[in-house]
């Protein structure tokens, strides 16, 4: 009788889980990058809510500023003021935070996009894919490879038309909170030409998912800035 | 007889070869990373002991850890690719946070020839992804971005 009882509690509690709704993320993060003539070292917290659709930077280092990127729009506020803007394309649903709240972020956002899915294949632990650009685009871009490892995003390698590596991106030390995983650091190396090899990483920490602390900083208003 | 076996054997050692390459390029060298990026990780950690402190004041009272640096104070004004960033939106939003689309962008605007892109990006508007690429080209085009301020 008990085991009757407990069988919907558990059927409830599962689908509960399976349906949870992760629509808002935020954190700390820093980024280190360095080439041969200059460095830089950024420092703060990011929110996003993909209901709002606003990507938030608030960082503290080199400089006090907000940065908002609200639909077409790019906004940096230093001291209550708006200080710069910019008219950019709409990148905010290929954002990473926005991938990862969606669950999209194992193919890095590239299902149902101009690429197509050419090859999946498993090799030392990395079950890795291979998307390829359409035929009128090859002359200009290549193939972009793909690996997860322990169903988490591990690596994106870009090609580019003539299949030499441009890029390397890794995602690692991943942290699940509240049930949503994310990369604690992500290490990026640009092959640039005249073989410079350019380093950069990004380090998140502190991840809140779905919180409602600093509420007002999901919505910035941006119109209470002049 | 010969030949066909020889065929079939090579075809199977470059299909085997090139499917052990792609697992061998998910590596990079970590120590060297690491050892690259050493003096701005003794920056970060002066940075999280000292919070609130910014790149001016430690300028102003001529911190040695800046030393020798050239660390840049723009956060939006800086590429380490081109030297100017991408459409004027700041390097720490390209990359990571703009997914591929980002990289792809950054790619096609800095490196190759926007004539052919513009032609070759004609025929491909068919979603969203397609469309902010061709957005992109569209107002590199028009001219290095359109600066409202």
């Amino acid at each position: 009788m008990k085991k009757i009882l407990l069988l919907p509690i558990f059927i409830l509690f599962s689908v509960q889980i399976g349906a949870q709704n992760f629509y808002r993320i935020s954190g700390d993060y820093t980024i280190k990058g360095k080439s041969e003539t200059s460095a830089q070292l950024v420092i703060g917290k990011f929110y996003y809510d993909k209901n709002e659709k606003k990507i938030i930077h608030s960082n503290s280092f080199p400089e006090k500023a907000i940065w908002v990127t609200s639909d077409t729009n790019l906004f940096k506020v230093v001291n209550n003021k708006i200080e710069f803007r910019q008219t950019i394309p709409n990148f905010t649903q290929f954002s990473m935070y926005h991938l990862v709240l969606n669950n999209q972020l194992n193919n890095f956002g590239l299902d149902g996009t101009i690429f197509t899915l050419d090859k999946v294949e498993e090799q030392n632990g990395l079950v890795i894919t291979t998307w390829i650009p359409p035929k009128h685009m090859k002359k200009i871009v290549g193939r972009i490879l793909i690996s997860s490892k322990d169903d988490n995003l591990y690596g994106v390698i870009f090609f580019d038309a003539e299949d030499k590596i441009i890029k390397k991106q890794f995602f690692e030390d991943y942290s699940v909170t509240s049930g949503l995983a994310f990369p604690g650091q992500i290490t990026e190396i640009t092959y640039a030409p005249e073989n410079r090899e350019i380093y950069q990483v990004t380090t998140y920490r502190n991840i809140l998912v779905n919180s409602h602390h600093e509420e007002q900083l999901y919505h910035f208003n941006i119109s209470d800035f002049q | 007889m010969k030949k066909i076996l020889l065929t079939v054997c090579t075809s199977l050692f470059v299909f085997l070869f090139a499917s052990a390459n792609n697992a061998d390029l998910f590596t990079y060298d970590v120590e060297a990373v690491d050892q690259e990026l050493a003096q701005l990780q003794s920056l970060e950690d002066y940075v999280c002991v000292n919070p609130g402190v910014t790149l001016t004041d430690m300028q102003s009272e001529n911190n040695g850890l800046l030393a020798g640096m050239n660390l840049n104070m723009n956060t939006g004004g800086f590429s380490f690719l081109s030297g100017e960033p991408p459409l004027g939106i700041p390097s720490f939003l390209w990359g990571c946070v703009l997914s591929w689309v980002g990289i792809l962008v950054v790619y096609l605007v800095t490196d190759n020839d926007r004539e052919e892109t513009k032609k070759a990006l004609m025929g491909c508007l068919v979603n969203a992804a397609a469309i902010i690429i061709w957005e992109v080209i569209w107002i590199v085009a028009l001219g290095n971005g359109l600066w409202l301020y």
